[in-house]
């Protein structure tokens, strides 16, 4: 069985598509390039790759118009790609569904570690199967107890910070906005403030990071979101 | 609504000058001075409106109002708006005439003199936008050049040991990183010229935005002893996370520039009276007398020719400036006495109980 990995990359840059080409192909894994909308689509359904690195500025459409043709019918990972300008739609893309997202310029590095992120999660898709005990570093989480320990020192939180710590786990390496988690959390993100969510999240961490201005697992987008690395 | 204002307080002003000028006129007739001579008391009030209101209106109907005041009480028969004597008639007309003249060329002349300043204010940009581009393309050309150079000698990397390709592929992302942040920072200029419209002010948590500052600084942490103070509660400020961010990263790469690898670097952030300080101190080599009073002017720089081989069109502490007086805080910087520099900027925050609740 050929278990080699493919990449469909969105890019309509010939510099960009040649570094990404020639990392992955380092890296072993398969790709295949589409330099716009449409060709993204017909290798997309041709294909079925198991992972998608998205351009948001193409020549002939916007990339989230390819982001809601593939949700429309597969949850594999998809990785945004973005420029600065394009912050607004950025977020928009998280919103959609997009797993993640790297902002040009980007060192091929850590593109490649977000990849690696995306397919393990498209593992735990496959065999799902909640788990009871997370323990990440030095965190420990059990579900079961409702427990949560830091270096085996059992750390208090309040309800709110416990369900907002599972739903970071429950995503753990993709980036969730504002919005999603406002909307998780308290059912919707009308009439509460973001910036409570930042305080629940700065609280939060100072509880389970050792040092919380260098987070080891709740990480801060400014301006977009936060995510939880395992 | 101002507008309103505004008229008010030109009626307000016309009125106070016209009594004045019928207050020096009574003066002036009991001496036994002419009434031609008194017409021009209201000339010179009729002048003084136009100056101190806007617009022809003002001048105009002072004029008129003048006429009628004189009429009333200076001519024959006092107390009454009749005329008897010819004379006054022409008088009246002709000062009609010079008071129209007279108030509608004020006005031009302002209106001039507006347009010339503006032209002035204009042309101030207009010098700063291509001292800015200058500078921008010169600073730019010199990476560009070595990013070149190096790919050159990449390319036929025949003779080249890996040890060597390393070094010049370390060199172009080194250059490479130096213009992304410079672009960073002009886009950060462009957005605060075009007006405060487009910072978006969130409440943002200190601590995020300090963490994401020095992930962004390369060698901070490792090539550096970098400490951060934080308050015991949480400190929430209404900011533009991304502008900030960039003021704190712009001061810390200052910071890492003028001082030596193993030097220290803290951030320290206090909270008084509904204000946070952030307090970014090194132990470098500090600031310089000569650019002391300028530090925070564009294109204000000191190359000392530190081995990193740093250089910067001094726009990082202009865009410092810039950023944290468009949130209505402020920024200093001073030296320490221990030696290294110290800059210190607040905004308007609040502390939060963090309770989860």
């Amino acid at each position: 069985m050929d278990d080699k990995k493919y990449i469909l990359i969105v890019e309509d840059d010939k510099y960009i598509i040649n570094f990404i080409s020639m990392s992955l192909k380092k890296e072993n894994y398969g790709y295949y390039v589409a330099k716009s909308v449409e060709e993204a689509l017909s290798l997309f359904y041709a294909n079925r790759p198991d992972i998608v690195i998205l351009d948001l500025g193409l020549p002939d459409g916007d990339g989230i118009e390819v982001l809601r043709t593939i949700r429309e019918i597969s949850q594999i990972p998809v990785i945004v790609v973005s420029a600065r300008q394009e912050e607004q739609q950025k977020i928009q893309a998280l919103d959609m569904g997009a797993d993640d997202y790297v902002t040009k310029p980007f060192y091929m590095g850590e593109l490649l570690a977000r990849i690696r992120v995306g397919l393990r999660k498209s593992l735990i898709i496959q065999n799902e199967n909640p788990e009871k005990v997370y323990q990440f570093d030095y965190l420990c989480v059990d579900r079961e107890k409702h427990l949560v320990t830091v270096d085996e020192k059992e750390i208090h939180l309040t309800p709110m910070e416990y369900k907002i710590l599972n739903l970071l786990i429950d995503n753990r390496g993709k980036v969730l906005t504002h919005n999603y988690i406002l909307s998780e959390i308290w059912g919707s993100s009308q009439g509460v403030e973001s910036g409570n969510l930042r305080v629940f999240m700065a609280a939060l961490r100072r509880k389970i990071e050792k040092e919380p201005t260098n987070p080891r697992f709740i990480l801060t987008e400014v301006g977009v979101g936060y995510r939880f690395k395992e | 609504m101002n507008k309103k204002r505004d008229i008010l307080k030109y009626i307000i002003r016309s009125a106070a000058i016209l009594t004045a000028a019928s207050g020096v006129s009574v003066v002036l007739k009991r001496t036994g001075i002419g009434k031609e001579n008194i017409l021009m008391v209201y000339i010179v009030g009729v002048l003084l409106i136009t100056v101190c209101t806007s617009g022809y209106f003002y001048g105009a109907a002072g004029a008129v109002i003048s006429v009628l005041v004189f009429n009333y009480f200076f001519t024959v028969p006092l107390h009454t708006f009749a005329i008897m004597n010819q004379n006054d008639v022409v008088l009246m007309a002709f000062f009609l005439m010079t008071a129209f003249i007279a108030s509608s060329l004020t006005v031009r002349f302002r209106t001039q003199m507006k347009i010339a300043e503006d032209t002035k204010a204009q042309m101030e940009r207009e010098r700063l936008k291509s001292s800015l581009l200058r500078s921008i393309s010169h600073d730019f050309r010199t990476p560009l050049t070595g990013i070149l150079g190096d790919c050159g000698l990449l390319s036929d990397a025949g003779e080249l040991d890996t040890e060597t390709r390393k070094e010049l592929a370390g060199d172009i992302q080194e250059q490479a990183v130096w213009l992304m942040k410079m672009v960073e920072n002009i886009l950060s200029m462009t957005k605060i010229d075009s007006g405060q419209f487009y910072i978006k002010k969130q409440p943002e948590v200190v601590d995020d935005i300090i963490y994401e500052a020095a992930t962004h600084v390369i060698g901070l942490r490792d090539k550096r002893r970098f400490e951060v103070y934080l308050p015991e509660e949480l400190v929430v400020a209404p900011m533009d996370g991304k502008m900030m961010v960039q003021v704190l990263i712009n001061l810390l790469d200052n910071a890492l520039k003028h001082t030596n690898e193993g030097g220290c670097i803290t951030v320290t952030v206090t909270f008084a009276e509904q204000k946070v300080y952030f307090c970014v101190e090194d132990d470098g080599d500090g600031i310089a007398e000569e650019v002391k009073s300028q530090v925070f002017d564009e294109f204000v720089s000191r190359s000392d020719g530190k081995e990193d081989g740093q250089r910067g069109i001094g726009l990082g502490l202009a865009i410092c400036k810039a950023v944290v007086e468009a949130h209505g805080g402020q920024i200093y910087a001073e030296n320490r006495e221990e030696g290294g520099a110290r800059f210190v900027f607040w905004l308007n925050a609040e502390q939060v109980e963090a309770d989860g609740r």
